[in-house]
């Protein structure tokens, strides 16, 4: 029996995982780190091209991480991808006298020019670096306003503007509809402190540690509550965003993880969860074998995206350690496999992705899909999902 | 003299365990006492990281304590360097790295280094988005034992066999020993854009070194 992909998605996302009748697919996807470049010698115009769409509109890309936001429909439906997109704001850049941007929304962090994009600036250039004491953190500039009632005009404005996009998306497709409300981020601890101040504080200013990421949850949540009240009943996904794993392995020790990061996380999946019933779904780089439990005990139900390329996170092993408690995501290397592989090495591994995680996984790229990525390469993958789906 | 001895296990410790105060103060302490800057830098500063390497390598510890402990080991360092004589700042030779041009990844780049330094190289570490230019141009005038390269995203990765090609070109390759390491490589790829050593982390980048320069 054919099933929509809200229904596809509902089940593989069960815990544990129900089988569905086919694979469920985010690839190529449009939310960041599942969408593809827009930069030669391949990249999006390639694969456009690759598959006889010429009339695809102006490819929008994000400033930082560079995939393409605004993935052509027609992709979309070749690859049999079943998710939808609420559209992403991003804010007028604040372009600072020496060309690099300051971004509000995450807290002032900086991103500096570079190749046609940003990155994130040195650690050593980080804005709240300059932060001693806990009486400081609340006279940090740059944190986004949410109280002043022009702020909060605005918010409800984008969050009116998303619900009716959320809606209109809910009840006119079947679509799997993904969004990202928001949700507490180490990172962005990271990108206004530096990584190495990141680890300081925890080990060595925990109380300021703690005052700091407190800051951070409260403002996010003020902004977050109210995005989530206007989509909550029309979203089947949250996704959210972190960095954990090294290849070898954790960042830093479960004891660490469960003092300093989970509380923040479980108080954001619990903001979520107050508002919707989409499931929640975290990206994070590495190997993050050692954290799976712990985020599968605060309610998160899909994790991705280094399956098999990075220490502890092999297809066999994931799923025999987590596989009835959490849904995996990713997979489809975009490192090593999607740009050195061959189109039939390629298909062997997604087929081994899926042989091996299904029912309880999402075929998708472990990262944004570069652009030295042969089109040929990423077909193969949806050949691979076509061959495995006939032979059912 | 035994004193002295469990100074230096005490230092060892504090560098262990990121705790750059006490092994800072431990160093002048041992200073005054009279432990040669040679002995506290060799049995003690540097025997502390490597101890967290072999740690960090068994999977016992996690960055985050590497990062400690090398930050450690650098103020630290700073208290014992103005007592080093000229002669006495021997190196198991010179290492120019940095990550190629495209790429501004840096963590894993400044953890091979640190820790290369304080296995008693020389690093000269010319930062993130090196241009091939700039890498010939570092070889050039340091005359390095060993180049290192780190690249975390594969567009980038082509850079390296550019560098090696113009380092022919320019005559510097004879004589060099060209480190490669990043996720998006393999020793393969290593071997065919004729790079002399393939590492994978921080350790294995230490002993390869090691090994290459006969120690």
């Amino acid at each position: 029996m054919s099933m929509t992909p809200r229904e596809r998605f509902d089940r593989v996302t069960s815990h544990p995982p129900k089988e569905a009748d086919r694979i469920c697919i985010e690839f190529p996807g449009a939310s960041i780190t599942t969408n593809i470049v827009d930069q030669p010698p391949y990249g999006y115009r390639a694969l456009c091209e690759f598959l006889g769409i010429n009339d695809y509109a102006p490819p929008r890309s994000h400033s930082v991480w560079g995939g393409v936001l605004n993935i052509d429909e027609r992709i979309l439906e070749k690859f049999n991808v079943d998710f939808r997109y609420l559209p992403r704001g991003e804010e007028p850049p604040e372009v600072l006298p020496n060309g690099y941007v300051r971004v509000r929304r995450y807290f002032g962090m900086l991103w500096k020019p570079a190749y046609g994009r940003y990155s994130v600036v040195p650690d050593k250039e980080t804005p709240a670096r300059y932060l001693k004491t806990i009486e400081e953190i609340d006279d940090y500039p740059y944190w986004p306003d949410t109280e002043s009632a022009q702020a909060r005009k605005k918010i409800e404005d984008r969050a009116e503007e998303l619900g009716k996009a959320a809606k209109k998306l809910h009840e006119e497709t079947n679509y799997v509809i993904s969004a990202t409300p928001g949700s507490y981020d180490d990172e962005r601890y990271r990108w206004i402190r530096g990584f190495d101040q990141w680890i300081i504080d925890m080990k060595k200013n925990p109380e300021f540690y703690h005052a700091l990421a407190s800051k951070m949850l409260q403002v996010d949540m003020d902004k977050n509550e109210i995005v989530l009240n206007a989509i909550g009943d029309y979203i089947d996904r949250a996704m959210i965003g972190d960095d954990y794993g090294t290849q070898r392995g954790g960042m830093i020790s479960i004891e660490d993880f469960r003092e300093f990061c989970k509380p923040y996380h479980k108080k954001s999946f619990d903001l979520i969860r107050k508002y919707s019933k989409a499931k929640i779904q975290l990206h994070s780089c590495g190997s993050i074998h050692m954290y799976i439990k712990d985020f599968a005990d605060i309610g998160l139900d899909i994790i991705g995206q280094q399956i098999g390329f990075a220490k502890d996170m092999e297809p066999e092993k994931l799923k025999n350690d987590f596989g009835d408690i959490i849904t995996f995501w990713g997979g489809m290397d975009t490192q090593r496999a999607l740009v050195h592989w061959t189109p039939t090495q390629v298909k062997q591994w997604a087929k081994k992705c899926i042989q091996i995680l299904s029912p309880g996984y999402i075929v998708a790229s472990n990262h944004t899909i570069e652009r030295d990525t042969p089109p040929e390469n990423i077909w193969a993958v949806h050949e691979a999902i076509e061959e495995i789906s006939q032979s059912k | 003299m035994e004193e002295i001895y469990m100074g230096l296990d005490e230092l060892v410790e504090a560098v262990v365990d990121g705790d750059g105060d006490k092994a800072k103060t431990l160093t002048e302490q041992l200073l005054d006492d009279g432990v040669s800057p040679v002995d506290l830098i060799e049995n003690g500063l540097t025997k502390g990281l490597r101890l967290l390497g072999e740690k960090w390598d068994a999977g016992e510890v996690f960055l985050a304590e590497v990062m400690l402990a090398v930050a450690a080991f650098e103020e630290a360092k700073e208290v014992v360097k103005p007592h080093l004589k000229s002669e006495e700042t021997g190196t198991l030779g010179t290492i120019v790295i940095g990550t190629v041009a495209g790429d501004i990844h840096y963590i894993g780049k400044n953890i091979v280094a640190t820790m290369l330094e304080a296995a008693g190289f020389t690093v000269i570490d010319i930062g993130e988005d090196v241009s091939v230019e700039n890498f010939c141009s570092s070889v050039n005038s340091a005359k390095p034992n060993i180049l290192g390269m780190s690249c975390l995203i594969s567009p980038a990765l082509h850079q390296m066999k550019e560098v090696i090609d113009e380092l022919k070109t320019r005559g510097l390759r004879k004589g060099l020993l060209v480190m490669v390491g990043g996720p998006p490589l393999s020793s393969d790829y290593a071997e065919e854009i004729g790079a002399d050593i393939y590492v994978t982390d921080a350790v294995e980048a230490v002993a390869k070194a090691k090994e290459a320069m006969g120690r």
